[in-house]
């Protein structure tokens, strides 16, 4: 079944138990978050994107009721000095939207994302991709799959299972917050063979990355809005296919990053 | 109370950091009062709904802000008098708890108007979980029995107030009066959540029913209700009562966000409703520590638990907040709604039994009762075998079987010195060869001494009275009780009795103090929430034991010989920094104009709204809000619910700014085919506002 098939597919399982004139009676909440991450490496599927600092701001809108949302957003990555921030900093832009349904436990969602990059001296190429998530939240762990699909630009399947586990939340009155461990590891199934040799991706099928990452995650409700921030080390072992992006060749594979995040939220939420 | 969680660190840490705010309370000794030659009794009430937005108590971190009530709170005292003069304040409150700087600040203001000082007042709470906090003279209480945190000393003035004008009325009525005490059996309205613990007592190792763990009604709880019937000995008509009944006031869930009196208040109601108008019932709790309600608990109704908290789920970007995932408004709404009704079945077996007590006592009404008591403060560090600092144990988060907590289960490890067993038994026992607490593993381990208690954070000083009225002896205790520690208090008392026989025993808890949970030695070895919650350690029960039954002991056989002397120990409160957390009587308009109401009826519910005064400028009220009226006949309305009955639920709105406050009403339950209308009963200078009328099919 092609990416298209499945999306229609999904659309239609997660619409038929929606009661569209009650939903229309009963409006549900729209959602929408900013947030800015610094993160001293960027690595994306086994591949170290950069060496240094690099912010990330990334915006999402949604709109969700009774367990079902749609939501659409977009993140920017840069790649260059931070002097750099208002003259090409920027070198990846990712859009994205979606479907997803949230029942107890399990979430699934299906979208698709368009990834630009920018290539100094070239025009900008871009590619997209269809995405399927599956996550299980039971207790404090958390199973979960993605697979993304290649759609136009790229080929070839990538799947990224993980396992969260959520060690410890505060359960009184006062800021959100929540330590979390998550090991992950990213594959690539058949060769992705990107159209384009400026288009980052693993070629070969095999193991993309495994990472280890702790979060200390702290929201604090500020009324209409709420502040949320996360910190934590992340340590990835990158397997780094390509190393397209490494003309030095570095033969750093293991590495450790500290990834920064502060955004807001709306809604609000009053923890009491 | 259900839980006292003292988990994990954030807010908590606070209150080891504070400062200690220390504040001697009052020394008030009684007064000889001129004798009567009569034996006379008076009782009064008082409303004390606080304006809903204050925290609810008893739950920790499952008490939530409040955004109305169901029923109204009460502050009810007996007040009795012997012809020698020897008088004894009985006072409950709707409360969870009742903490020492109450009991104190409350006596030593009766003590000019009614001669009543600290050694004739007893205060006890009926535990009710949806009622008022934040006014402990311990400020680590202050911290974890709600999730609204902090100490506020206005609602300490107001309730010792209420507590002052409720004793003072009951004394300004005291008039001749003809009292019985009698006791009666209740079976099926309660039932012990901690049964394994009950059973490691040696009395009941080789009783068949813990050989099978099968736990029939009535076994491994008290199911004695000892009750003193009044009636006005010129006119002959009931006054009113005052009874003793183990039970929790858990009833209603966690998930409730209104101020309701649970058990009690419903059971007080149904009684009056027997004896009589006018008059004034009140029920104390007794040794409820194990006991629960005996109702069906709904699975699906569980505290939040932990899960992905945000609507929408995104595939880049930040991970996702992650939290304790509230149930939606119309579970928690179903799941109250399911209690309330269940709530029913233990209500009625204990109003009908009190009911039936209360007209057997008719045969054996006296007027000449005597009345003696024995006081005593006692130190508790380090006296006499019990600990020299108090502590938490690991159980004492996850709260009791009956009504468990978000943290239930959790068995985290951060360092070797540091775990959380948020569970009862298991991971919560630390045998640890000769230290004093053993086995109790204790709360964040070295962390709860330095970081979250800190010093004085806890109670140090227990009060303790012993009261003779007629042949019933009633001992009053500042904590949660369990049953077999219970029957041992009353074993001892009754021994202890010298030239005299007690043919009715009695302890109520939760009086004049909070110490949390005391259990039997035996029970503490399990470390269930009870056993984990014996602040020191082990050989607390015995120590209890000990002193009722030396005050017992100093009780006179002879009606001719007066009460022993007491003297009033210090206590010290340490409650914590002062906040504000209940709505100022002054904040918002003086007047709201539009005070127009509208009642609505759908899906078998009438629904009112209409904008009023801030709720600091509507509670306390002793009259009543809102009233429901039916059209019975044409032209012809009879009120069929008033606010406060238990069926009117009332909520607080939105700030509309300067017009006023909204605010809603609910009535579930509609009789179809009848005409309704909303009365806001108007105050003082403003008339009564009427909604329209509304036809429910």
């Amino acid at each position: 079944m092609n990416p298209r098939s499945l999306a229609l597919l999904f659309l239609a399982v997660c619409a038929a138990p929606i009661d569209l004139s009650g939903q229309l009676q009963d409006a549900g909440p729209l959602v929408w978050r900013a947030d800015v991450t610094g993160v001293t490496r960027y690595s994306w599927r086994g591949i170290q994107m950069n060496e240094r600092f690099a912010l990330q701001p990334d915006l999402a809108l949604g709109y969700a009721h009774n367990g079902y949302s749609v939501s659409a957003g977009g993140r920017a990555s840069g790649d260059s000095k931070l002097d750099d921030l208002l003259h090409e900093y920027f070198q990846e832009l990712d859009v994205w939207g979606q479907v997803a349904v949230r029942q107890g436990g399990v979430t699934a969602a299906l979208g698709a994302m368009r990834f630009w990059y920018r290539v100094p001296s070239l025009e900008a190429v871009h590619t997209t991709e269809a995405y399927g998530l599956f996550r299980w939240q039971t207790g404090r762990w958390a199973p979960a799959v993605q697979a993304w699909s290649g759609v136009q630009g790229v080929h070839g399947v990538y799947f990224e299972p993980s396992l969260t586990r959520h060690h410890i939340a505060n359960p009184f009155a006062g800021p959100g917050a929540s330590l979390s461990s998550k090991l992950s590891a990213g594959f690539q199934l058949g060769d992705r063979n990107p159209d384009s040799p400026l288009i980052p991706g693993p070629v070969r099928t095999g193991l993309a990355f495994v990472e280890l990452a702790t979060v200390l995650r702290v929201a604090l409700d500020l009324g209409p809005v709420t502040l949320v921030s996360s910190f934590g080390p992340a340590l990835r072992f990158n397997r780094d296919p390509t190393a397209k992006l490494q003309p030095d060749g570095s033969s750093d594979k293991v590495h450790l990053s500290w990834p920064l995040q502060i955004g807001v939220a709306l809604p609000g939420r009053n923890r009491q | 109370m259900t839980r006292r969680p003292a988990v994990l660190v954030g807010s908590l840490l606070l209150a080891g950091c504070a400062n200690w705010h220390s504040q001697p309370l009052p020394m008030p000794a009684s007064r000889p009062v001129a004798p009567s030659h009569t034996l006379r009794a008076g009782f009064a009430q008082v409303d004390i709904t606080p304006p809903p937005g204050v925290g609810l108590g008893g739950t920790g971190p499952e008490d939530r802000r409040s955004t109305g009530y169901r029923t109204r709170l009460y502050v009810r005292a007996l007040v009795l008098e012997d012809p020698t003069g020897e008088r004894i304040a009985l006072v409950v409150a709707d409360l969870p708890h009742v903490s020492s700087n109450l009991h104190r600040l409350a006596a030593d203001q009766l003590l000019d108007s009614t001669g009543i000082g600290a050694d004739r007042l007893i205060i006890s709470a009926t535990h009710t979980h949806s009622s008022l906090a934040n006014f402990y003279a311990e400020r680590q209480y202050n911290v974890n029995v709600s999730r609204v945190v902090g100490y506020d000393p206005r609602i300490v003035d107001y309730l010792v107030r209420s507590i002052v004008e409720a004793v003072e009325a009951a004394t300004a009525s005291l008039r001749p009066a003809l009292v019985a005490v009698g006791e009666t059996s209740i079976l099926g309205a309660t039932t012990n959540r901690s049964f394994d613990a009950f059973c490691l007592n040696q009395e009941y190792q080789q009783d068949p029913i813990c050989d099978s763990r099968n736990l029939a009604p009535g076994h491994g709880v008290d199911t004695t209700l000892v009750m003193i019937r009044v009636d006005d000995r010129d006119t002959r008509k009931p006054m009113g009562s005052y009874s003793v009944f183990a039970i929790h006031g858990t009833a209603v869930p966690s998930l409730n966000t209104l101020l309701d009196g649970d058990v009690h208040v419903r059971v007080v109601a149904g009684l009056t409703d027997h004896v009589g108008s006018g008059t004034v019932n009140i029920l104390a709790n007794g040794t409820e520590g194990d006991v629960a309600p005996l109702v069906e608990r709904d699975q699906s109704c569980d505290p939040p638990r932990l899960g992905l908290s945000e609507p929408v789920l995104m595939p880049l970007g930040p991970s996702e907040e992650f939290d304790f995932v509230e149930p939606t408004a119309a579970t928690s709404s179903r799941c109250v709604a399911t209690a309330l009704e269940r709530l029913e079945v233990p209500v009625s077996l204990i109003t009908q039994a009190a009911a039936r007590l209360f007209d057997d006592l008719a045969g054996s009404l006296r007027d000449d009762l005597p009345i003696r008591r024995a006081f005593t403060t006692v130190w508790l560090p380090g006296t006499d075998g019990l600990c020299i600092e108090p502590v938490e144990g690991s159980s004492t988060s996850p709260g009791a079987e009956a009504m468990t907590t978000r943290v239930e289960g959790w068995d985290w490890v951060l360092f070797p010195l540091i775990r959380l067993a948020a569970m009862e038994g298991g991971a919560a026992i630390k045998p640890v060869s000769g230290e004093c607490q053993s086995p109790k593993r204790t709360l964040l381990g070295l962390l709860q001494g330095p970081f979250v208690v800190g010093e004085h954070g806890l109670p140090e000083t227990a009060q303790l009275t012993v009261v003779r009225i007629g042949d019933a002896l009633f001992a009053s205790v500042p904590a949660e009780i369990t049953t077999a520690l219970g029957r041992h208090m009353k074993s001892a008392m009754a021994r202890s009795a010298s030239g005299w026989t007690p043919r009715y025993l009695a302890v109520i808890g939760l009086a004049d103090g909070f110490l949390q949970y005391v259990t039997t030695e035996a029970e503490y070895q399990r470390q269930d929430y009870e056993g984990g919650s014996n602040l020191y350690g082990p050989n607390t029960g015995a120590f209890l034991v000990r002193r009722l039954g030396d005050l017992a002991a100093r009780i006179p056989g002879s009606d001719r010989v007066a009460s022993p002397p007491v003297e009033i120990g210090p206590i010290t409160a340490y409650p914590g920094p002062p906040s504000s957390i209940m709505a100022s009587p002054t904040a918002g308009p003086e007047v709201v104009k539009d005070l127009g109401v509208t009642l609505v009826c759908e899906a078998g519910r009438l629904g009112g709204h209409w904008l009023d005064l801030a709720p600091g400028r509507l509670f306390p009220r002793q009259q009543s809000l809102l009233e429901l009226w039916q059209e019975t006949a044409p032209a012809s309305w009879a009120r069929v619910a008033r606010d406060g009955d238990g069926q009117l639920e009332v909520q607080l709105g939105g700030n509309r700014k300067g017009r006023g406050f909204e605010w809603t009403t609910t009535w579930r339950g509609v009789p179809g085919g009848h005409q309704y209308r909303l009365v806001r009963v108007g105050d003082d200078s403003a008339g009564d506002r009427v909604s329209n009328e509304v036809l429910c099919p």
